[in-house]
């Protein structure tokens, strides 16, 4: 499945096509996060009430033109059924414009809701209460704004585009919803609802329950699991709280070795075989439990794999599980998630929404596409766009295609056509160079057309509508040349992409590394780290390794995730001493900054990791130990392998670091090599030590290191001629003397 | 040897490559820079050619990092620049690789100057074997051609086995006459075709001798030519050719005009003193029409002197290269002859060079012909594609105007990047050029010497290259005079233009940055560049601005000893030369010797022992000497004159003694000077003229 995001840019835009908006991405601040009255799984009835800012507006909607339009998507939860819903529309509109020609319409799913009259009172804000038709509500559904405004009498000229015909929605607008839930049977035909429901757009929280301290396997399953749940939950984020023993009372997964301590889960003791069952949540009713059992932790990893593979039958409320065959080992960057980069992406396959636009001020036809994180374009013209567009042949004066790469311009063209309206009939390139450093792993590519209609003639016959503009599906982003590579640490790529993890997408060179006796707090960290992993990679991470900190030694040839408090970690002295922030004693400190490091860096790369750490030093002062942090640094068991550690001090939650993963407002702050959680805020850090990932071209490779050392390029070069010198000599003067002695 | 070439080429490409290519910041580029100028003026002052060699590699180095630059990052392609930029940008780039292909061919062609010397001849005559002189002419005046048949009449060479030929396409009595008199062959044919190629072949059919040696009627052999060169020849069967420098004992128009004869190295000393002696080390010396030995058996091969081409002495050496023939440069001034008189000779001479080079380039290219060796391809494509030289020389001095007057962006740097990376590829290459050639061309004064000729050759090598029959021989005037001072304006237009709007692109570019310009490091960088360029051109009109010769023969400073007697027979004093010319001398005047303008006496040179006296008159006497006018001569007496003259085995041995070492920055200071001096000249005659028109017309319409 995919995930859609919504922009700034396409939320503040005029949707003049019924763009099929999907979701909102969490906002960017916290603050901004859906507060519903009640969860969602809380009870038989309840209410919530949502504004446009959570449905994804950060900005207010605007209407312009005679006939401006927008629209937004509201989603809601398949278990639950509105009973009752109404809108407080929260609006403003020019004051200039002719009353008795202008008004306001709301639409849901196409049915008109309530025209708004405009007034003079009204100009300057007004409240408006709309009752929707709980009948109306679909779990996918579009509300809609219209506006016909005019400032002319009905036969006087007037200016389509003129700008004082204008009205805003502010997001502050709200739905409030009362629904009730919809009992529903267990089921696993419904998986991953209700656990997981795509119509709702908060983070996703699920308790994982064991029987006691869980070991390594157990967890390997329960990793599994998470990772499911991950790719599942998207860009919403995943929250797994643990509990060992106590069932909590909403939703639930619960893993079981020959039944467990809970009263009327008894039976689940006499299977013999792998299964996955749904059950009622025996404390709370109306929730239900995802339940593995198995005879041992190995027959829970097979449960788990069988699930997140697909494999299972999902029928009843219970599945046993004979044998699995798991699939071969993934390659590097394979999986659906990723464009390949070694031919050209077609944009139409990721496009979200229609390539065609009409009107005046036109929404932007977007794409999106994931980059493998890793991707290290080799010339700043690696990256190339060929944008196939047409326009329609109207006499629209200066209007434009600006074309944007991650809401950055990259590029645009000018539509003019100076000698009249010709024919259109094939669609003409626009050609873009990406600049590297506008890459992420989740990529957004924005055509926008900016249609301007010719001012200068105004009582001109005028009709919008015949403004369009459309990409052809086979525009194509190409990346011309590039090498898998990236200079670590990069916690801002671990972020961003779940890298380095999510290069085999079956997790097949992860070890999660927990300590000797993980407790609840550190094992919902890892889970939670594992399902940032499995939003990446989109697959079954049936081959994740677990291990605790005492099977370090036997690790080969893996990236390892730590996850655990500095003050549990029990780590050998080498480990130490590459951790940019370690426990000495009971003292937290940051490992020290060579005077060569500082210089290399302030004056090679312009970085001032003085200034950083000295930052990150005021930061934990003031923390104390209540803090939480994510370090990235070099293996110690092996070059080019890296380790990324989910830590808190003494006083601190590990939760917080990996809860921080999730939530796209603060993870945007992680870089380099160390992050720092605490109150909600995080900062991210560059601390100078690097270390390489992937291989360059040797050419490109020697380039880069004297890019690095460029004070060795003249001493180097006079070395090289030198040595020439002496050489050259040697073999002229051999020549030279055959040539005289008429040999040659 | 040849793997092991293979592995170094390996080891030093890939760290060169990474030298070359890193893309660093302007901070990290001026260091580089810095370095690498630091190094190199460390390295130029190291004696050992070792030392030489590197410097070599770190300007080709400095050079091509600053080519791949360009090439990569600073061509104005993308958002904000126009197919306008792009024009200028994509000549300017081309006339760049033009000179960085010359710079590193012209290394490769000079790393080695073999300074081969004459070899032994047989102990015994008898062994030698029998030359044929050829001294073609088609209309210079038997003036011209006396010296040269005298002079090769008395070659130190047995006389039965040499044969002196006097190759007349003139068809001349006076010359048959002459030939008659002093007993050499005149050899004519019916027809003129194919010119001096046409010529020679012709004569070789007509003769036996076992080689060849060719004299341009001007080229005067000094005596022991023969016994320098033949060795060679003798010592290994495989060479085909002997080639000796073409000296010339009076001034060209450079130095005629700009007043360096003798202090600055003319315009072909680099190329008789130090190329042809680096061609000769990767075996590709080649024939230059004159003053060379050519084995008879070879031309047979070849079918003779080449014909298609206007440069048939290079496009025959490049055959009998291609056939496996080897040749050989005895870098020993063994002829000398007069240097074209005027610019405008002198320009046609060049114009027929070049188109002669651009038809080989078309015809026989030394890239793909078949039997050359690499370093042979490499010699003649550099001595080629020098020739080019017209299009780049004419962008380098106006594209700083496409961006001062036009405004056009054909560099997309920031003028302080631009500095740091073509620094060190100027200044490295200049310093190694001036560490190569110093000796035979003094920094800088090849922009005047190319400004001069740019435009000319531009017109005849491209249709050259476009079809090699387009254009017409055309035969290098000599011993004329220029009787007075004058601006030859017809030659100097294309100068006068340039100058012009360089002036004018100067004017704007003050303006643009008094008037504030966001870019003042772009603005200046053009500006100083113009005014470079303005230096160089003001060069080229003072070369335009003619100056008179004072003497019509010339005279030749040198100390021989010399004897007067006062009449035939008598008592004789001897005295020494001060200096000496065709038509009379100057002599110490012997102290007991009282003599009066108008006396007659008698000369006798003896440079060698030599017994013929020379009637002559006194002109002038005083001061310790006594100048004479010789009377009129009989073939025994010219003869002796020119063995005195010219025929002196050590006669331009040291010539060259009294130049001046290259200093760089001297060398710019004298360019510069001259490039005053011409803008000068050019403005005096610029406005005399505007002045003598206005005057004409206001005369005209008074007496209407």
């Amino acid at each position: 499945m995919r995930s859609f995001k919504t922009s700034l840019a396409l939320a503040a835009a005029l949707l003049a096509a019924a763009t099929a908006l999907a979701a909102a991405e969490p906002a960017a601040e916290p603050a901004a996060r859906p507060v519903a009255a009640t969860t969602a799984v809380a009870g038989t009835a309840a209410s919530r009430t949502l504004s446009l800012r959570d449905l994804g507006m950060l900005y207010s909607l605007k209407l312009r033109t005679v006939f401006g339009q927008a629209s937004l998507p509201l989603n809601l939860r398949s278990d639950q059924v509105v009973t009752g819903a109404s809108l407080e529309l929260r609006y403003a509109h020019s004051p200039s414009l002719r009353f008795d020609l202008s008004h306001l319409s709301v639409y849901i799913n196409d049915q008109l809701l309530r025209t708004i009259p405009l007034s003079a009172e009204t100009a300057s804000g007004a409240i408006a209460q709309i009752p929707i038709d709980p009948r109306l509500l679909l779990p996918n559904n579009q509300i809609r704004f219209e506006l016909v405004a005019h400032y002319a009498k009905p036969n006087e000229c007037e200016d389509p585009a003129h700008t004082t015909l204008w009205a805003d929605i502010s997001n502050e607008s709200r739905i409030t919803l009362n629904f009730a839930s919809l009992p529903q049977a267990p089921a696993l035909e419904n998986l991953p609802a209700p656990l997981f429901d795509a119509g709702d757009e908060r983070r996703v929280r699920l308790p994982f329950v064991f029987a006691g301290n869980p070991d390594a396997t157990t967890l390997k399953a329960a990793a599994i699991v998470a990772a499911w749940f991950g790719a599942q939950a998207s860009y919403r984020g995943a929250d797994f709280p643990v509990s060992f023993g106590p069932l909590p009372d909403g939703h639930a997964v619960l893993f079981t070795i020959g039944g467990g301590p809970w009263p009327g889960l008894e039976r689940l003791g006499a299977r013999r075989e792998p299964s996955v069952s749904v059950l009622e949540n025996p404390s709370a009713p109306g929730h239900e439990l995802l339940v593995f059992s198995a005879p041992d932790a190995d027959g829970l990893v097979t449960a788990a794999a069988a699930l997140a593979l697909g494999k299972l039958t999902l029928r009843g409320s219970e599945a046993t599980i004979g044998s699995l065959q798991l699939p071969a080992p993934r390659q590097p960057w394979v999986g659906p998630q990723w464009i390949d980069p070694s031919r050209p992406f077609r944009l139409a396959d990721g496009a979200i929404g229609p390539l065609s636009v009409t009107g005046l001020l036109p929404g932007p036809i977007s794409f999106e596409f994931a980059l493998p994180p890793d991707l290290y374009p080799l010339s700043e013209s690696s990256v190339q766009v060929q944008l196939k567009y047409r326009a329609a042949p109207v006499s629209a004066v200066s209007s434009s295609l600006n074309v944007l790469f991650n809401e950055q311009f990259i590029g645009g063209v000018s539509l003019d056509r100076k000698n009249g309206a010709k024919a259109v009939d094939s669609s003409r390139t626009l050609k873009l160079t990406v600049p590297p450093a506008l890459l992420r792993a989740r990529d957004r590519l924005d055509a926008q057309y900016h249609f301007r209609r010719d001012t200068n003639s105004a009582c001109q016959d005028f009709d919008v509508t015949a403004l369009q503009g459309s990409v052809d599906p086979d525009s194509t982003v190409e990346i011309r040349s590039y090498a898998h590579f990236a200079e670590m640490p990069a916690l801002e790529k671990f972020a961003d992409g779940g890298y380095p993890y999510s290069r085999l997408s079956d997790l097949g060179e992860t070890t999660i590394v927990l300590p000797a006796a993980p407790v609840e707090e550190e094992i919902s960290a890892a889970l939670i780290a594992v399902s940032h992993l499995g939003r990446w990679t989109g697959d079954a991470a049936t081959r994740v390794g677990v291990t605790t900190t005492d099977g370090l030694a036997s690790i080969k040839d893996q990236d390892i995730l730590l996850v655990g408090r500095l003050d549990r970690l029990g780590l050998p002295e080498d480990w130490i001493g590459r951790m940019p922030l370690r426990l000495d004693g009971q003292q937290i400190e940051l490992a020290p900054i060579g005077t060569l490091l500082a210089f290399n860096e302030r004056w090679l790369r312009g970085h001032d990791i003085g200034a950083a750490r000295e930052h990150a030093s005021h930061v934990l002062v003031d923390a104390g130990q209540r803090f939480a942090a994510i370090e990235g640094f070099e293996s110690p068991l092996q070059r080019g392998r890296s380790v990324v550690l989910l830590t808190a001090g003494r006083d601190g939650d590990v939760r917080d670091a990996a809860l921080a993963l999730t939530d796209a407002g603060t993870a945007q702050f992680m870089r380099g090599a160390l992050a720092i959680v605490q109150g909600g805020k995080l900062s991210g850090y560059e601390l100078g030590e690097h270390y390489d990932v992937g291989h360059l071209p040797w050419w490109f490779a020697l380039r880069r290191w004297f890019n690095l050392h460029p004070y060795l390029i003249w001493p180097t070069a006079l070395l090289l001629v030198i040595i020439l010198g002496f050489v050259v000599m040697g073999l002229m003067r051999r020549r030279a003397a055959q040539r005289l002695a008429h040999k040659i | 040897m040849r793997l092991s070439v293979i592995l170094l080429i390996v080891a030093v490409a890939v760290p060169a490559y990474a030298v070359i290519s890193a893309p660093l910041s302007l901070f990290w580029q001026s260091f580089t820079a810095i370095g690498m100028l630091v190094a190199a003026n460390v390295l130029v002052r190291l004696r050992d050619y070792r030392w030489a060699l590197a410097l070599m590699g770190l300007s080709v180095l400095a050079s091509s990092r600053y080519m791949w630059w360009r090439l990569t990052e600073t061509l104005p392609l993308g958002h904000g620049f126009n197919a306008w930029d792009m024009f200028w940008a994509c000549g300017l780039i081309i006339a760049e690789l033009y000179a960085y292909l010359i710079l590193i061919l012209g290394f490769v062609q000079t790393a080695w100057p073999l300074h081969r010397k004459p070899e032994p001849l047989p102990a015994d005559p008898s062994r030698w074997p029998t030359v044929d002189v050829f001294i073609p002419s088609y209309n210079e005046p038997l003036q011209v051609v006396r010296p040269t048949v005298l002079a090769a009449l008395a070659l130190d060479w047995p006389r039965d086995k040499l044969n002196i030929y006097l190759l007349d396409d003139g068809r001349r009595d006076e010359f048959r006459q002459f030939c008659e008199e002093v007993g050499v062959t005149h050899l004519t044919r019916s027809d003129n075709k194919h010119a001096k190629a046409g010529n020679i072949n012709a004569a070789l059919k007509r003769t036996h001798g076992d080689f060849i040696a060719i004299f341009d009627c001007d080229h005067i052999p000094v005596r022991s030519f023969l016994q320098m060169t033949m060795g060679t020849m003798i010592a290994d069967p495989q060479i085909s050719l002997v080639q000796t420098p073409h000296h010339f004992f009076s001034p060209d128009p450079f130095e005629r005009n700009l007043n360096t004869f003798r202090k600055v190295p003319n315009e072909g000393e680099l190329f008789y003193g130090l190329i042809q002696d680096g061609n000769d080390f990767w075996d590709a010396s080649f024939f230059c029409g004159s003053c060379a030995v050519l084995r008879r058996q070879t031309l047979d091969e070849i079918g003779g002197i080449a014909t298609e081409t206007v440069t048939e002495d290079a496009h025959t050496s490049l055959r009998m290269h291609s056939r496996g023939w080897k040749s050989a440069y005895i870098n020993i001034p063994q002829a000398a002859g007069l240097a074209t008189e005027s610019l405008s000779a002198h320009v046609g001479q060049r114009i027929r060079w070049a188109r002669g080079m651009a038809q080989i380039f078309r015809v026989d290219n030394p890239m793909i012909m078949r039997g050359l060796k690499l370093g042979q391809r490499l010699c003649y494509t550099n001595a080629m594609m020098h020739f080019f030289y017209g299009v780049p020389r004419l962008i380098f001095l106006t594209s700083p105007l496409a961006y001062l007057l036009l405004g056009a962006d054909i560099i997309k740097a920031q003028g302080w990047m631009v500095l740091a990376y073509a620094m060190p590829h100027v200044l490295l290459a200049t310093i190694t050029n001036s560490r190569l050639q110093g000796r035979y061309r003094h920094s800088f004064w090849a922009e005047i010497y190319e400004t001069v000729l740019a435009t000319f050759i531009i017109a005849p090598t491209l249709l050259a290259v476009i079809n090699p029959k387009l254009g017409k021989f055309n035969v290098t005037a000599k011993g004329g005079i220029v009787d007075r001072d004058y601006f030859d304006k017809d030659i100097a237009k294309p100068y006068y233009l340039l100058f012009l709007l360089n002036l004018a692109g100067f004017s704007v570019g003050i303006g643009r940055l008094l008037l504030g310009n966001p870019h003042p490091d772009t603005v200046l960088l053009n500006l100083g560049w113009t005014a470079y360029n303005l230096l160089i051109i003001g060069g080229a009109l003072a070369v335009a601005s003619e100056k008179r010769q004072v003497r019509e023969a010339v005279r030749v400073r040198t100390r021989i000893p010399a004897a007067i007697a006062t009449e035939p027979g008598g008592e004789a004093y001897l005295t020494d030369t001060l200096d000496v010319s065709y038509g009379g001398a100057a002599l110490q005047a012997p102290e007991s010797l009282a003599l009066q303008p108008g006396q007659r006496l008698q000369v006798l040179l003896m440079p060698q022992r030599n017994d013929v006296w020379i009637d002559a008159v006194v002109r002038r006497c005083g001061h310790r000497m006594v100048a004479v006018e010789y009377e009129a001569m009989s073939i025994a007496q010219e003869s002796a004159l020119v063995q005195a003259l010219f025929g002196r085995a050590d006669a331009w041995m040291q010539w060259r003694d009294r130049q001046d070492r290259d200093r760089p920055l001297h060398a710019f200071g004298e360019v510069a000077q001259n490039g005053l001096r011409g803008a000068r000249a050019f403005f005096r005659w610029a406005f005399t003229t505007i002045f003598n028109r206005t005057a004409d017309r206001s005369a005209r319409s008074g007496s209407a």
